[in-house]
């Protein structure tokens, strides 16, 4: 079955051609048609996934382009990485497309939401079959299309325009990075395969140098896709679209590439410790960076934003600590918990029309199916055993534990108190306590079926996935994976420690505890909670003014430099004009005369010819042209100047 | 005399066309199917040329070559003086342009661009180029009721003259140096002077023709003819001197400096760097603060045009190919982009960033094709002007001119956000209404944002709901034929340059050996 798994792409594809190019009576149906598309898509995957667990591959390529002697191949393969990630996108992507059924039902632009989601299971499916990496990042800047095109669905509001010109442009700024690493890579190999790469990496035709810095750079790319600081600014803003499309892009795909980037070219970044630490540290304070900022904010979604930058943050660490399963794992069991969360956040705000937590409360009664599913998934984040997210956050605060920096494992260990703390108090805050607004906890209601039962089969994930990788059954998924990387790679694969697993399950329970007892348990106000840290609490939810920076330096700064060089075109180069013109003159003369009597002799030709344009010519005669022909000169005398005297 | 005549055909058969036009014309000026007739023009060329493609060689006194470089670049003018008169018929029937000229200025335009290419001789390509402009400048005054269509022009004829003199002043002084103006003589010659750093007089032959061929492709700081006759122009020829003028420049620059001045490399290198470094940049900032269309596109080119200078200053045979595919692909997205454009100025009667209100919903065609040129232009796949960027990267790289590379991609981020601008207008911003409303708002369709942008305003829909906008008149006019022709083929031809490069890539790689 491996060797069909480029159907899986295929079908979303067509759904979407099919979507644009059909009339009348089928674009009608085009949220039946791009479900239908995924459900094909997800059977194959799985089929191919069996399939590569028994051990099977397989890959095709065929030359698409040739520069001179350096060829440009195409091509896809299926390895357990990739078969895996084939899964859980068409998974997510299959629920979200359910669940949209109902939560955009009557939306003005229902079919084109169809039809881009179509166009971004197909990007992101491709993503994860090509080969090598012009086709990643062909696909990779595709996903980013279709990221700004739905964070922006709902256009009329200019603040969600914003939000996805935002997320289009920070993600660029890794991109640079990334593009220009995949070119030193081209650079120095000639080729774009990851197997080739992989293999001269490993044989020593790269220096240790030119790994570092290729694997600096890409990971330049992982950081903005991935929302990692100092890119993060773009995935709260992204909040803006739909909420299924926060589950499907903002949470368990499209951020998930970067990760998935750093696993893929994991065979590159283990030959170098130094960028190895470079992903550690960064996801490292990312995961502790953002969980302090989601424990202050008010919007379910900005909770479930932050939180996501933080679990991201937390592959990056398991990653970078050496452990490939970790940080693979981690992706698996968060693309699950974190879309089912969302969509859970969903059916909330569809029922109440709110994202804001204090006007939620007391919605358990009259929502329990969401309810209890939303409580899974913030379980399995907390890392409760038995639910997936505890097996796989020890397996990444494990990794962090045995590397070469365990100060990491501690600041991780705090995150996860922390991610307990803020998913509790978000659920408490939504479900419980007292209805805070009377008037839309009493019209709350679930949805449907095509809402509930994503969550229910995401809840089964979100509690179950984790045992592939558990102790218990003797870690299969560590094994599986493994097989994605070839034979001579690295991998760390740390001694379990029963210190970690203890203090994980003590920070999660004491999370829990502590956000309980203050949001249930009233053991102090919230209003006195704010005052006693009030410097803090700014400080949070400014989310240490990184924006406000960012506004200020780049924003502001281009627009000014903008400014100053429209300006320069429109005012300067008049003003100057008057010593820059004695001179010019003064140079052109020295020059023989030579402009001078062209433009004098121009300018008077022309005036006799063109009679009645008075105004025309005045203003040719007097002030622009000749201050134009004044700069050119200038130019040319000075460049000759400065070559003359470099000499 | 036979064979003799035979490596001019395509020439020859354009220079008859503009003829027949002319003649055609004669008397009455509204003879049907004139432009038509000038739209055969370069289709006949196009066939002579794949005659001519037969029979490559040196030919009248090595005045003329027809290599593989040549052929390349004819191609690219008679495909752009297609589309560019694809793009005027409409835009003739609506303005006060007197067609037959118009149409026979671009043939002979055509023809000049053509002859720069096709000659390692300078003075050869001197009188292309000389051709070429004064065509050019006509065109740009075309239309003679609008001050600044004249404006425009007087200011391009008076820069264009002067350096034009520079231009030729430098290929005297060439002249001087080696006793020929046959540039493999030259190269030759200059290999074997001993101090090509201290000779004055070659510092100033290089400095004055790279000053000729610089303000043609507008390079900064020789670019400041280019944002007002971008915009006092009429548009299609605003097209015609971004796209064809621009590569036919390009064409004569390369084959200068490739095939003549290999040796002075170390003269021209690093200050070509620094210029291309500060024309994309300068070009990009200051895009970003333009309110008409025209006039940002004409910052666009310049940034453009310091894209396509790096492939000159890495100076490999990858990196005139990448520069080759980029002038291709450079064709087609901005000739789409024009055509888009002209064709909302037939609706809303402007040419401001603001007319492009609503056009998702109006236009959804147009508008989605507009996005796609711009993805192109910007360098994001899978689009020509991906490959065509990534090509200048990879030459880039592989030449260690990583900060190059570095610069051009930042540089791409930045022009991002004015061609955003354009894409939050179509699909972001409540519809506008068609014509008579904005005639009303008292936009002036000529406006000119350098002396008078602040007291244009937006049209008048700015202050209307968005219910209000929902009901838009029809359109006054019905939609062209032509136009959509011009687009389509841009399209497909961008998005073939983006999917199926190898057929391309061979055929720059082989133009790129100017043999």
């Amino acid at each position: 079955m491996a060797q069909w798994a480029w159907l899986v792409a295929l079908f979303p594809l067509l759904a979407f051609a099919l979507m644009e190019v059909a009339p009348g009576r089928l674009r009608l149906r085009r949220d039946t048609l791009g479900t239908v598309a995924v459900a094909a898509s997800f059977v194959v995957s799985l089929a191919v996934l069996v399939d590569v667990w028994a051990g099977a591959r397989a890959a095709a390529s065929w030359q698409w382009a040739q520069v001179g002697p350096v060829q440009i191949p195409m091509g896809w393969q299926v390895d357990p990485l990739s078969a895996v990630m084939l899964v859980v996108v068409n998974l997510v992507s299959l629920m979200v497309h359910v669940f949209s059924l109902s939560y955009m039902e009557g939306d003005v632009r229902y079919g084109r939401y169809y039809a881009i989601l179509s166009l971004f299971t197909f990007s992101m499916l491709g993503l994860l079959l090509v080969d090598n990496f012009l086709g990643l990042f062909i696909f990779w800047e595709l996903v980013g299309l279709c990221s700004f095109v739905l964070i922006g669905h709902w256009y009329e509001e200019k603040a969600n325009s914003n939000a996805a010109m935002k997320a289009f442009l920070t993600t660029r700024v890794g991109d640079v990075a990334m593009l220009i690493g995949i070119l030193v890579l081209f650079a120095h190999l000639g080729t774009l395969k990851y197997g080739d790469i992989w293999s001269a990496a490993q044989s020593g035709q790269l220096s240790l140098d030119v790994i570092t810095t290729a694997s600096l750079l890409l990971f330049g790319g992982a950081i903005g896709k991935s929302a990692q600081f100092p890119l993060h600014v773009w995935l709260p803003d992204a909040m803006a679209g739909p909420t299924p499309v926060s589950a499907l892009i903002h949470a368990a795909t499209m951020v998930a590439a970067g990760v998935y980037l750093v696993a893929r070219a994991f065979p590159l970044f283990s030959l170098s410790p130094t960028a190895l630490y470079w992903v550690a540290v960064t996801g490292g304070f990312t995961a502790i960076f953002a969980a302090t900022i989601a424990v202050v904010q008010d919007d379910i979604k900005k909770v479930l934003a932050y939180s996501t930058i933080s679990q991201l943050g937390y592959m990056f660490l398991g990653l970078g600590a050496g452990s490939l399963v970790a940080g693979s794992f981690h992706l698996v069991t968060q693309a699950f918990f974190k879309s089912l969360l969302f969509l859970a956040a969903g059916s909330v705000i569809h029922a109440v029309h709110t994202q804001n937590l204090h006007e939620m409360g007391g919605l358990y009664p009259r929502m329990k199916w969401t309810a209890w599913t939303w409580m899974i998934g913030a379980l399995s984040m907390a890392g409760i055993p038995p639910l997936a997210g505890f097996w796989s956050k020890d397996e990444v605060l494990l990794a962090a534990y045995r590397s070469p920096y365990p100060i990491l494992f501690w600041l991780a260990l705090v995150a996860a108190f922390l991610t307990a703390f803020y998913i509790t108090r978000a659920t408490w805050l939504a479900f419980f306590g007292t209805a805070r607004d009377e008037q839309r906890a009493r019209h709350a209601h679930e949805s449907g079926w095509r809402m509930q039962l994503p969550l229910g089969v995401l809840a089964l994930l979100a509690a179950g996935a984790g045992l592939l990788g558990a102790s218990w059954f003797g870690h299969p998924f560590t094994h599986f994976i493994a097989g994605s990387v070839p034979a001579g790679t690295h991998l760390a694969e740390p001694e379990p420690a029963g210190l970690v697993q203890g203090l994980a399950l003590l920070a999660a329970v004491a999370g829990i505890a502590v956000a309980g007892g203050i949001y249930g348990g009233g053991w102090v106000s919230r209003a006195s909670l704010i005052r006693a840290g009030r410097p803090l609490y700014v400080l949070l939810k400014r989310k240490y003014f990184v924006d406000e920076l960012y506004g200020w330096v780049f924003v502001k700064g281009t627009v000014a430099l903008s400014w100053l060089t429209g300006a320069f075109d429109r005012y300067i180069v008049d003003g100057i004009v008057n010593a820059v013109g004695w001179l010019g003159v003064q140079l052109a003369y020295a020059t023989g005369d030579f402009d001078q009597a062209v433009i004098d002799g121009a300018v008077n030709g022309v005036g006799q010819a063109v009679e009645g344009g008075g105004r025309l010519l005045r203003r040719a005669q007097t002030g622009y042209v000749s201050t134009y022909l004044v700069t050119l000169a200038t130019a040319v005398v000075a460049v000759l100047i400065l070559l003359v005297l470099r000499r | 005399m036979a064979t003799s005549l035979l490596p001019l055909l395509p020439q020859l058969l354009l220079v008859l066309f503009a003829l027949a036009v002319l003649l055609y014309d004669l008397g009455n000026e509204d003879r049907p199917g004139l432009g038509s007739l000038a739209m055969l023009g370069p289709l006949a060329a196009l066939l002579g040329l794949g005659i001519v493609a037969g029979h490559p060689g040196e030919y009248w006194g090595r005045m003329l070559k027809v290599d593989s470089f040549s052929l390349f670049f004819q191609l690219l003018t008679y495909a752009g003086t297609f589309l560019v008169i694809l793009l005027s018929r409409d835009y003739v029937e609506r303005q006060p342009i007197h067609r037959g000229e118009f149409y026979t200025l671009i043939l002979l335009a055509g023809v000049g661009m053509s002859v720069m290419a096709s000659s390692a001789e300078l003075l050869m390509i001197y009188v292309g180029l000389e051709l070429m402009s004064l065509s050019s400048y006509a065109l740009v005054g075309m239309i003679k009721r609008q001050d600044q269509s004249i404006e425009a022009a007087l200011k391009y004829y008076l820069m264009g003259a002067v350096t034009s003199a520079i231009l030729l002043f430098g290929i005297s002084l060439l002249f001087g140096i080696t006793g020929t103006t046959y540039l493999p003589d030259i190269a030759s010659a200059l290999a074997l002077t001993k101090d090509i750093q201290g000779n004055l007089l070659l510092i100033a032959a290089v400095v004055f023709v790279l000053a000729g061929f610089g303000f043609k492709v507008s390079l900064v700081p020789l670019h400041m003819w280019t944002p007002d006759v971008y915009q006092g122009a009429p548009t299609p020829i605003t097209a015609f001197l971004a796209v064809g003028s621009k590569a036919a420049a390009f064409a004569g620059f390369i084959r200068l400096l490739a095939t003549g001045l290999p040796a002075a490399v170390s003269l021209w290198q690093p200050l070509l760097a620094l210029v291309a470094v500060v024309t994309m940049t300068y070009g990009n900032m200051t895009a970003l603060a333009q309110t008409n269309m025209k006039r940002m596109m004409g910052y666009s080119s310049i940034a453009q045009a310091g894209y396509i200078l790096t492939g000159l200053v890495v100076f490999t045979p990858d990196s005139l190919a990448a520069t080759l595919y980029y002038l291709l692909a450079y064709l087609f997205m901005n000739i789409g982009v024009f055509a888009c454009l002209i064709w909302v100025a037939n609706q809303q009667e402007s040419e401001e960033i603001a007319a492009f209100r609503g056009l998702g919903q109006r236009a959804p065609f147009y508008a989605v094709s507009l996005a796609i040129f711009f993805l192109s232009l910007v360098g994001i796949p899978p689009t020509g002007g991906f490959m065509g960027k990534f090509y200048l990267f990879f030459a880039a790289v592989q030449s260690h001119y990583v900060w190059l590379a570095v610069v051009m991609v930042i540089n791409s981020v930045i022009s991002l956000a004015y061609y955003y601008g354009v894409v939050r207008q179509m699909w972001l911003e409540p519809c506008l209404p068609a014509a008579p409303g904005a005639a009303a708002g008292g936009t002036s369709r000529w406006s000119m944002p350098a002396a008078r942008a602040s007291t244009s305003t937006p049209p008048a829909a700015a202050s209307s709901t968005p219910e209000k906008a929902q009901s838009w008149p029809e359109p006054t006019k019905p939609a062209s034929l032509a136009l959509g022709v011009a687009v389509v083929i841009s399209l497909l031809l961008v998005l073939l340059l983006g999917l199926y490069p190898q057929p391309f890539f061979e055929w720059v790689g082989k133009a790129a050996l100017l043999g």
